[in-house]
């Protein structure tokens, strides 16, 4: 399969699934509502940040924007389609049902971009300094390391998705990542306000660098570290799911029929 | 010719989990599971020719589905030995999955909220069709299904035979040379059973496809098959023709009855086997060899208005097969 036909498959996907993502259109001035929820801590931050020579308002408007470029429905989807079968119509075809996934998450992520232009300009609004000044250099490491984060995102949601071919359903440990990634991530609290031995340990684990790193860096704080931990949990965790996947289905039932 | 679909011994063994009900059923079940072995298909062999359409029969979890899943591609077979055109299904490489496609009944490829031409669209990408032929072959099913006006609508505001079609046509769009059906006709109406059964008939015989069916409807296996399989609790018991199946198995005629008033069963059951009494008709079945005897005495002794001796039909024949689990 060459790569030119790859990218016309995936666009033609993509395109399909930007459709399908847009057909309900009630509920995505919910999910704006759900994802703002950084932004009620950029309020608090603001008026009480311990440390005043920091930006809380650009970090916070960054680490909104990361969170963004987080795949969400991986592990239910895929997890749900192999427990009831679903899955069965995209094995049949000569196309990996986890590319089709990949094509959804990034018609979504348009989806969600698009609906976040006008809560960005509500906050250019609000914090007329937000984007000034910006470094080019730093808005090109933080553009990465979003791509980064969303690579590393999808490949873990693969991974939970996939082990629902052994566990049958997966999805509680997303919870608590997503749990841990809220609060030890940097979407609601910077890593700088905890202690340094929690920084330190934290530092071993993906969660501070899909988020609070890349928003520090944009936001010119010290202290930003480079995306290393996060490139080797990327290749790590997308091993293990491609290893899982291929094991899981020669146990899979395709249940139904 | 080779053969297109070669299965020996294929066997099928799952674990299933088994959980008694009640809380305390609900509690042992977190703490501990009980497993049960199911065996849902046992050593089937069977092949198919280049160009056949064969019925693939069998009552409700005889394993006709496992079967079509394995030849398919989706399940790992537990034992035996599977080709599909030369291929082992399991890999599911691209050029196998080309040419074959698997239709459930109740399990649908469709996009559900968009309408069928954008999974149209994605199929055509994703089997790399160009787009002229895309555009031919959709007009050409489109226009064999009759579903020209619907390609536009979302999928869910379709009525069952119109997705049932529609699915086919997504099913089909990429020309596969091995059609596998599972239940292609399930809750559609006369009309439509018929549209789906004229649809596969005609793409087999245009495509030289190879196609094997599942069906609860005899309907679809008379009209579509030559040549049957049956399988009950996982076993093969027939391979043969249609014919050969009511030879073998239906050592009797029908003898339709028209009286000239009620009789009660008992009253005709010295003649054959009472399979329908309904007011003034009465059904039995005859063995060949004492029909003529029969018939002559029931023409004597009975008020007889009108009567007919046919072939009885595939359902009672198939029935009695797998009631009595005769093996072949």
């Amino acid at each position: 399969m060459t790569r030119r036909f790859l990218l016309g498959k995936f666009s033609v996907l993509v395109g399909t699934f930007l459709a399908q993502n847009l057909a309900y259109r009630g509920e995505l001035f919910f999910w704006v509502l759900a994802q703002s929820l950084p932004l009620i801590f950029l309020g608090l931050w603001v008026e009480a940040g311990p440390r005043p020579g920091l930006d809380y308002a650009r970090y916070f408007f960054f680490a909104w924007l990361a969170g963004l470029f987080r795949p969400t429905g991986v592990a239910d989807y895929l997890g749900y389609e192999i427990r009831t079968g679903r899955l069965s119509p995209l094995l049949l075809r000569p196309f990996s049902p986890v590319l089709d996934h990949l094509a959804d998450q990034l018609s979504l992520l348009l989806v969600y971009l698009v609906l976040g232009l006008p809560v960005a300009g509500v906050l250019g609004a609000l914090f007329p300094g937000i984007l000034a000044g910006l470094e080019p250099a730093r808005l090109i490491g933080y553009a990465g390391f979003l791509a980064l984060g969303f690579a590393f995102h999808f490949a873990l949601g693969w991974l939970l998705g996939a082990l629902a071919f052994f566990l049958e359903r997966s999805e509680g440990f997303l919870e608590a990542y997503y749990g841990a990634l809220f609060f030890f991530g940097g979407l609601a609290i910077p890593l700088d306000a905890f202690s340094p031995g929690l920084r330190r340990f934290l530092a071993w684990t993906p969660l501070p660098y899909a988020v609070y790193h890349p928003a520090a860096l944009a936001a010119g704080w010290p202290g930003a570290r480079g995306p290393l931990p996060l490139v080797l949990w990327t290749l790590g965790v997308a091993a293990l799911a491609g290893w899982v996947w291929r094991r899981g289905l020669l146990r899979y039932r395709a249940a139904g029929g | 010719m080779e053969d297109v679909v070669v299965a020996e011994d294929l066997s099928k063994t799952y674990l299933v989990a088994e959980k008694d009900p009640g809380f305390l059923g609900t509690l042992r079940h977190f703490v501990r599971r009980r497993y049960k072995r199911i065996e849902a298909v046992k050593g089937v062999s069977f092949r198919l020719r280049p160009g056949e359409i064969v019925g693939f029969l069998g009552p409700n979890g005889a394993g006709k589905t496992t079967t079509l899943k394995m030849l398919a591609g989706l399940l790992y077979p537990s034992r035996g030995r599977v080709r599909v055109l030369g291929y082992a299904p399991f890999e599911r490489r691209p050029g196998f999955l080309k040419r074959i496609t698997l239709v459930m009944g109740n399990k649908a490829q469709l996009l559900w909220d968009l309408p069928v031409l954008d999974t149209l669209r994605i199929n055509a990408a994703v089997y790399d069709i160009p787009e002229p032929e895309y555009r031919r072959r959709v007009e050409r099913f489109a226009a064999m299904l009759e579903i020209e006006a619907i390609l536009t609508q979302p999928v869910r505001k379709l009525s069952l035979g119109e997705r049932m079609k529609a699915e086919l046509m997504a099913a089909l769009l990429h020309h596969p040379r091995v059609l596998f059906l599972d239940e292609p006709t399930l809750g559609l109406d006369v009309n439509a059973q018929a549209a789906v059964r004229d649809f596969v008939r005609r793409y087999a015989r245009e495509e030289g496809a190879t196609v094997l069916l599942t069906s609860h409807y005899m309907a679809d296996i008379e009209a579509l098959a030559e040549r049957v399989i049956l399988i009950h609790r996982g076993r093969l018991l027939f391979d043969g023709g249609l014919r050969a199946l009511v030879a073998r198995f239906a050592p009797y005629k029908e003898v339709r009855l028209d009286l000239e008033a009620p009789l009660e069963p008992a009253a005709l059951a010295p003649y054959g086997e009472v399979v329908g009494v309904e007011g003034q008709s009465a059904r039995l079945l005859v063995e060949k060899p004492r029909l003529t005897a029969a018939v002559a005495r029931m023409l004597a002794a009975l008020p007889v208005r009108d009567l007919a001796v046919e072939e009885p039909p595939l359902e009672e024949v198939i029935g009695r097969v797998f009631r009595e689990g005769r093996l072949g």
